[in-house]
């Protein structure tokens, strides 16, 4: 009773570990930016980002760079523009950016993998804040 | 269930996990898809760096003629995703366009889940130079 106790036990801990294995490893997170010319420092990690969804904004601006955001998650879970858009803020942080335009999401999928990226393009403002 | 052979068991289902996250023995590339574009070969390249970004590749390699991205690897409840390497190379044709092969390089371990990836960086390669011909076309 003692010895079958002690295998459902072994058998518990082991199933865990797959668990945990699988867990870790069921989504990835790829990022990219690319300047369109003229390259700007980064801004500050917590430095404000605007995000356009629809309409650019009425201040004059120039494109900075393109952002891309691939998200890709198994078992058929899937995502959303919340999902990306810290790392999308992060990118565009990275090339000195005001703010956000021009977002594009495709969404496709592998077998049980759900797959979501997006492209956007950073600006800067012209006039001073 | 004697002990021996649950462990036995037990080691052989980690060995699994374990083998589904490290990168496995590559086998050989496929045949590819080859391709030849209207546009020099310097937009070309930073399209096939764009549409390997779409792809889900991260970009290991971007030399003169050459793009290469690797897709993260990925454990699911059935069989996962991930793991392939795709590779652009490319050449100027004489009469200034750009011949292109890309290939996918699936691997032993985890390749249930890998797909070939030729005609998609393509298409997206295609997507990205029309898009940019596009922007810079002025309206008529």
């Amino acid at each position: 009773m003692r010895r079958r106790r002690k295998i459902y036990a072994d058998a518990g801990v082991a199933l865990i570990c797959v668990l945990l294995g699988g867990l870790s490893g069921c989504a990835s997170t790829q990022s990219r930016h690319e300047f369109l010319g003229q390259s700007f420092s980064a801004r500050p990690a917590d430095a404000p980002v605007e995000v356009f969804r629809s309409d650019p904004p009425i201040r004059p601006f120039v494109k900075t760079a393109r952002l891309d955001v691939h998200l890709e998650k198994t078992g058929f879970m899937t995502s959303n523009l919340e999902s990306a858009l810290p790392e999308l803020k992060k990118q565009a942080r990275e090339t000195g950016s005001d703010a956000i335009i021009e977002i594009t999401e495709r969404r496709s999928q592998v077998l049980e993998t759900m797959v979501y990226h997006v492209t956007a393009y950073g600006i800067r403002y012209v006039d001073p804040h | 269930m004697p002990k021996s052979l649950f462990r036995s068991a037990a080691a052989l289902v980690c060995a699994f996990v374990i083998g589904t996250f490290m990168a496995g023995v590559a086998l050989a590339e496929d045949k590819g898809v080859q391709s030849t574009v209207g546009y020099p070969m310097e937009a070309v390249k930073k399209a096939a760096a764009d549409a390997l970004t779409v792809i889900g590749c991260t970009i290991k390699k971007d030399e003169s003629t050459y793009v290469e991205g690797v897709r993260a690897r990925k454990v699911g409840a059935f069989v996962g995703s991930g793991g392939e390497t795709v590779s652009v190379t490319l050449a100027p044709t004489a009469d200034g366009k750009t011949s292109v092969d890309i290939r996918t390089k699936k691997t032993f371990v985890g390749g249930a889940g890998q797909k070939n990836w030729d005609q998609q960086t393509l298409d997206e390669i295609m997507k990205e130079l029309g898009g940019a011909a596009a922007a810079t076309t002025p309206a008529s």
